[in-house]
């Protein structure tokens, strides 16, 4: 490339460089000032709000050899990945087994290898009549442990 | 404290790296110490990962000890190895730097520094990172916890979301991490990333110091390290980086190779190219070009006897003899080792020909896209469309083929891919996302072939002094 043309090419990449990177400072500083300073779990939290806070009381009730099961009697509106209700799409389920680790979390029905005793029901009118309610985590989610079950 | 525990976990792959460094063959190009180190990193993460993946099939504990056994001895020999510089580090290494070049090292470490601080803003569980915590950080997080590459991990039916056939580079870095810091911290784990993209830019401008002065290396490498795409997956913590550090690297080292014939240069190459199928599956494809590629340039152009050109080409398959067990136990588990071999049936290939139309548009789209790219992809394609002649001569064919072939096989896995093609090409950016791992080599050719920047840059240091 002749140094003309080679001038240029610098020259214009870097403009739209500095022009692109101011857009992002501004935009990564300016979007998110709530993260600034805070603790992980406090991240976590404000992340992934209602998840987060199902996720502890998981923690707490179910033991770690015990595998859970969402009940989901709401199919996904959209074919998309991301979520577009705060339960029972894609990024919750698999964020819920993220945090839950080591213990095993369904989905599917045609998936489960083993007894299930606890339940995680995002549904006010669902009935399972061989559970129980063990924690209600917000006015829809509860959690469900089977009755007789460890 | 975490900070200095992070620290703490780079010991052990920087000294493992730093020995393999030094054991690398004498009679060739010497690094200078920036470049050694960033070696060492690189180097370092692939060579324990693969240790620690050994060690869990034997059943053996990850204790520091144990993974760096098999480094104490060439260690102390590497101590007793003196280097030699034959023809290696340029004689302007030791001038001391202008003021352009410090200004350009300013930015650069703005630029790193904010990465850091960006990247420490948010975990890795934020939702927008997909791949980051339900595939990357599931698999760090479960063999952190039990301290091993977990076979039920694998079988079990709740976790298949994860991926279970990807490679595990980044997953055992990441639980190396975490082993080390004494817990599950998705924050200062992200750290790991603007290290890989530092390690990439030293070893890319020492790419560049063999063709141009140091400079102008300095200046280019600046401009690469303000591609958005290139900052932007630095924050993400997805593999893309490290998979851009091993490919990007094993290419431009394998080229070197073929056309200054350094075993140096071969042997990082190829060690390179392991680490890459190490981090991604495209890695291992993009090996078996790059392996045909430069294997065929090197066995066609080199005036070495037989015997030599057949022992340069058993280094040179030495990836698929490091790389054998993780596949193995992947058919032992009875796991396919990639979602697209499947695919690869006349059947499929004669329905989904038809797609190629919306593959090429996507992919033109996608190119022309400056938020995104810069102008090197236009630049890029308008530079060869112009200079072709100059593209294709060699030594420079070889490198021009190979990333034209990358290009192509990833048309090729839209092409063939069992998801919807709009989709698959669009979801998560995905298809930015893999053009990253081309980009840099792009980036290259195009690099190398301005002229005279120096006398530019003379003129604009003098303008700006007077």
């Amino acid at each position: 490339m002749n140094p003309v043309k080679s001038f240029i090419f610098v020259l214009a990449w870097s403009f739209w460089a500095v022009y692109v990177m101011s857009c992002f400072l501004v935009g990564s500083f300016l979007t998110y000032p709530y993260f600034w300073g805070k603790d992980l779990e406090e991240k976590k939290r404000f992340l992934d709000g209602e998840l987060y806070a199902a996720a502890k009381v998981c923690e707490r009730k179910i033991p770690a050899t015990e595998a859970l099961f969402f009940y989901n009697p709401i199919p996904a509106q959209k074919k998309h990945v991301m979520h577009t209700t705060p339960f029972f799409q894609e990024h919750d389920r698999q964020k819920l087994s993220y945090y839950l680790y080591p213990r095993r979390v369904y989905w599917e029905k045609q998936r489960v290898k083993e007894p299930i005793h606890y339940v995680l029901v995002y549904h006010t009118q669902l009935e399972l009549p061989d559970f129980e309610r063990l924690v209600t985590l917000s006015d829809t989610i509860y959690l469900l442990k089977k009755r007789g079950g460890k | 404290m975490i900070f200095l525990r992070f620290f703490l976990s780079l010991v052990t792959p920087c000294f493992i790296g730093w020995t393999a460094v030094t054991l690398l063959p004498r009679r060739s190009a010497s690094f200078s110490n920036i470049e050694k180190a960033s070696l060492s990193f690189g180097l370092g993460w692939g060579i324990l990962t693969l240790e620690m993946f050994y060690a869990s099939l034997l059943k053996l504990p990850w204790s520091p000890f144990l993974l760096l056994l098999p480094w104490f001895v060439p260690f102390l020999f590497s101590l007793r190895k003196r280097e030699k510089k034959i023809g290696g580090i340029p004689s302007d290494q030791k001038i001391p730097l202008n003021s352009l070049e410090r200004n350009l090292l300013l930015f650069l470490l703005f630029l790193f520094l904010y990465t850091v601080i960006e990247g420490l803003t948010f975990p890795l569980t934020h939702y927008d990172l997909w791949d980051a915590w339900s595939i990357w950080g599931q698999k760090a997080k479960a063999f952190a916890l039990r301290r091993s590459v977990d076979l039920s991990f694998f079988t079990d039916p709740s976790r298949f979301y994860a991926h279970q056939e990807y490679p595990l580079l980044l997953p055992l870095s990441e639980s190396w991490i975490y082993l080390t810091l004494g817990k599950i911290d998705e924050q200062t784990v992200k750290l790991l990333f603007p290290l890989f993209t530092l390690s990439f830019l030293v070893l890319f401008w020492g790419s560049f110091r063999r063709e141009k002065s140091r400079q102008t290396s300095l200046l280019l490498v600046t401009l690469l390290a303000t591609l958005p795409i290139l900052l932007e997956y630095t924050l993400r913590a997805y593999a893309e980086i490290p998979l851009t550090l091993y490919y990007t690297l094993s290419t431009l080292y394998l080229y070197f190779w073929c056309k200054e014939g350094k075993g140096t240069d071969l042997w990082i190459g190829v060690l390179f190219s392991a680490f890459s199928a190490w981090t991604k599956n495209e890695g291992g494809a993009l090996f078996a070009v790059n392996a045909v590629i430069f294997g065929a340039t090197r066995f066609l152009t080199s005036s070495s006897p037989v015997r030599r050109k057949i022992l340069e080409g058993g280094i040179l398959l030495l990836p698929l003899l490091l790389l054998l067990p993780w596949w193995l136990f992947l058919k032992k588990l009875g796991i396919s080792s990639s979602e697209f071999f499947p695919q690869l049936k006349g059947a499929v290939l004669s329905t989904n020909f038809s797609r190629l139309p919306i593959v090429l548009k996507t992919f033109f789209w996608k190119l022309l896209d400056i938020q995104r790219w810069n102008f090197l992809w236009v630049g890029f394609f308008l530079f060869g469309a112009v200079s072709w002649r100059e593209l294709f001569s060699f030594p420079k064919a070889s490198l021009t083929v190979a990333l034209l072939c990358h290009l192509l096989l990833y048309l090729f896995i839209y092409v063939i891919h069992p998801l919807d093609v709009l989709w698959a090409m669009n979801v998560d950016d995905s298809f930015n996302r893999i053009l990253l791992h081309a980009a840099p080599l792009a980036f290259f050719l195009l690099g190398s072939s301005l002229e005279n920047l120096d006398t530019f840059l003379k003129a604009v240091y003098t303008g700006t002094r007077t």
